[in-house]
């Protein structure tokens, strides 16, 4: 009887393992660092044999990875660029997006700077180095200390777009992996203002700016009222597939996008 | 409503609208779309992504091409510059009467395309005005005939550029090129020592490494073979004439620390091939007659094997890009250079003298945008048997050797494709007191240019 027991049970476990399914998720620290994990980790209580590799190290690998065909699923806060998509077609695959949530991103000073708001217009003066000084736009003075994320990540690629009319960044500007990078530096510097995803508002030591009076919250966002915001998206080659769709359809279930709302995201639908 | 539909309709929309603004009204119809609730995100998202790979994949609208099928993008572009040029100089460059002042009204026109295939080639093609090797100026004139302004094939050129070889892992960048090419852009070159209107025939190659040891430094190495004469093997051979080709050797180290902030140096060998009088470096056996063959003084030496190292160190200040950069370099066959034009006659210099040049400049402001500024000054040194008068700036000293001196420019954005210039050239001999030599030389141009 024991025997016919271990076998039953090593026959079991050989075939769950047989059925186990790895998603290889590459690309955005915005989406990598913090709500695909979670929504990962949720997935998994459903489906125990799938087993999820992660990599968040900015936007453009992830794309990079889709057209390289080495992740299932390549996250991105930022479309694919002309660029991409003309290498993607030229090795045959075609660059598919689906919009996972969205995120309006938060301009962020220091806790203690009183700067009340800042015009779309102001941002990109200080982005862009035009303005070096906190009292040229209504703060008590000082130098702007000025911190972004480096030129693979999304955020950086959006910002530039969406608040700073395409224009290069102040070559005072200092480089930084990711979102909490940013939140942690800024958060130290009484000078410093940078930029977060939503769901890195709530770091400690900073606060966000509204922009043309408006904070970046999901209803500013969801009524495009607030001007920094954009989707943030999975691609795919010619649509998710197999196990990648399975999660990604998770996503849209009334608990991933609880997940999604409680990391601080819009859910897209 | 349905998605295909408006899919159709937004590309109808693009076909009408034109090409060159394709891109950016269909994505203000789909954002306009999307925020008034026709279309879902997802719905936008889906049909931008479309359109863009239509637009990548087809014939580009109404525009097709015999291998439409192989190009995924096209590229158009030109220029027009109108120039008022004026010339003086202090002793004898040839002019009649001994009259020094020359005024003259230019312009030069250059269009193109650039075809991006698949497999990561692409070809670019350039027509321009102008004759000579090392412009592409024509003279206002002559009653507003056309003999002077015939259209000339500038580049031609083949490319392949990729981050890999062959998925090897070996290089981070790899580009070959082969046809009639640019050479500023393509080589670590400063315009005193390469002109920026010679276009080089032959076939080049770059390999590149970045961060390597460290973060944002980058090392490349660059070769390039170029035919400067072609002998007819059919015909009766001329004593001691062969297939002549000018051979350019260079590897870069670059240092990148910061956005737009580098230091750079390139030590690079160029080094020419072939017998010496077929070589055509001088107005005597030059072919297709540069535009200062009838300038340079006898030059037929052909002795050439330089080495030089040009530098540059680029960063931002005062909220201007700035950009301090020379070359210094030798001539290696100096002596040699010297021993045969002492023999022809020309004892300007001496022996195993006069091997040396370099320059040294600085250069503020970037003008690009509208209302933009850029400034410049740069100072030039080069001995009597350093370097080569066909492949210098032809417009500084007339190309010749033996003289010292400044180049200053200044240039404003007047829109964001129409710019104005200004530009003062001015070279002092080396050894002024040579009666056969001019003095001095000065060049002013003033420019109007405008891309499309």
């Amino acid at each position: 009887m024991k025997n016919i027991l271990v076998a039953l049970f090593a026959g079991l476990a050989i075939t769950s393992a047989a059925q186990a399914e790895k998603i290889i998720i590459k690309g955005s620290d915005t989406l990598g660092a913090k709500l695909v994990p979670q929504l990962a980790e949720a997935y998994k209580v459903k489906n125990p044999g799938t087993t999820f590799e992660i990599a968040a190290e900015g936007s453009s690998t992830g794309i990079a990875a889709v057209i390289d065909a080495t992740a299932d699923l390549g996250m991105a806060s930022r479309r694919a660029k002309t660029k991409e998509v003309s290498k993607a077609a030229s090795k045959g695959v075609k660059m598919s997006p689906t919009v996972v949530c969205y995120d309006g991103i938060g301009v962020i000073a220091n806790q203690g700077n009183p700067i009340k708001t800042l015009s779309l217009k102001q941002v990109e003066q200080i982005f862009t180095g035009d303005v070096t000084d906190w009292s040229a736009v209504g703060g008590s003075g000082g130098t702007i200390s000025i911190y972004t994320r480096n030129t693979s990540s999304g955020t950086y690629s959006s910002f530039k777009k969406l608040a700073m009319s395409k224009r290069d960044y102040a070559g005072s500007s200092q480089k930084m992996a990711g979102n909490e990078q940013i939140a942690s530096e800024v958060g130290k510097n009484p000078g410093g203002i940078g930029y977060v995803g939503m769901a890195y508002l709530k770091a400690p030591g900073i606060r966000t700016v509204p922009v043309d009076g408006s904070l970046p919250t999901v209803a500013n966002v969801v009524s495009f009222k607030y001007p920094i915001a954009r989707p943030c998206f999975f691609y795919t080659n010619g649509g998710p597939q197999g196990e990648a769709k399975k999660f990604v359809d998770f996503i849209f279930t009334p608990e991933g996008s609880k997940i999604v709302n409680r990391v601080g995201f819009v859910p897209a639908k | 409503m349905n998605k295909h539909l408006i899919q159709a309709a937004a590309f109808a929309v693009a076909m009408f609208v034109g090409g060159s603004v394709f891109a950016s009204d269909n994505e203000a119809l789909v954002n306009a779309l999307v925020k008034k609730g026709i279309l879902t995100g997802q719905e936008g998202e889906e049909i931008r992504s479309e359109l863009l790979t239509q637009s990548l994949t087809s014939a580009y609208g109404k525009f097709n091409t015999k291998a439409d099928s192989a190009v995924v993008k096209l590229t158009l572009f030109g220029d027009v510059r109108l120039r008022y040029q004026w010339e003086n100089d202090g002793g004898n460059f040839g002019d009649v009467g001994g009259n020094n002042d020359r005024s003259r009204w230019r312009y030069r026109l250059r269009a193109g395309a650039v075809y991006e295939f698949t497999d990561n080639f692409k070809s670019v093609v350039r027509f321009e005005t102008g004759g000579s090797n090392d412009s592409t100026n024509t003279n206002f004139g002559g009653y507003f005939d056309k003999t002077n302004d015939d259209i000339y094939v500038g580049q031609a050129y083949l490319e392949w550029e990729n981050n890999d070889i062959f998925d090897s892992g070996l290089v981070d960048y790899a580009n070959f090129a082969f046809g009639k090419q640019n050479m500023i852009k393509r080589f670590m070159m400063q315009k005193a020592w390469w002109d920026g209107d010679i276009n080089p025939e032959g076939i080049t190659a770059q390999l590149g490494w970045d961060d390597i040891f460290t973060d944002g430094l980058d090392f490349t190495l660059r070769g390039g073979a170029f035919i400067t004469h072609e002998v007819r093997e059919d015909r009766a051979p001329t004593s001691g004439d062969s297939d002549s080709f000018l051979g350019v050797y260079q590897a870069e180290v670059k240092y990148s620390w910061a956005s737009k902030t580098h230091f750079a140096f390139a030590p690079t060998a160029l080094i020419e091939f072939g017998d010496k009088q077929a070589q055509g470096i001088g107005g005597e056996t030059m072919e297709n007659g540069g535009s200062v063959a009838s300038e340079n003084e006898s030059d037929a030496s052909g002795e050439m094997l330089v080495l030089m190292v040009p530098m540059q160190f680029k960063y931002k200040a005062f909220g201007f890009s700035q950009s301090t950069y020379g070359t210094v370099g030798y001539n290696l066959d100096a002596g040699s250079r010297a021993d045969f034009e002492m023999a022809s006659g020309d004892d300007a210099v001496a022996n195993g003298e006069g091997g040396l040049f370099f320059n040294v400049g600085h250069k503020f402001g970037k003008a690009k945008e509208k209302g933009t500024w850029e400034m410049g000054a740069e100072y030039r040194y080069i001995e009597e048997a350093a370097y080569t008068t066909n492949l210098v700036d032809s417009d500084w000293n007339k190309a010749e050797r033996g003289a010292h001196g400044v180049v200053v420019k200044a240039k404003y954005a007047i829109t964001d494709n129409i710019y104005g210039g200004v530009a003062w050239l001015h070279a002092q001999n080396l050894e002024s007191d040579d009666a056969e030599d001019p003095d001095y030389s000065n060049i002013v141009q003033v420019d109007l240019n405008w891309k499309f």
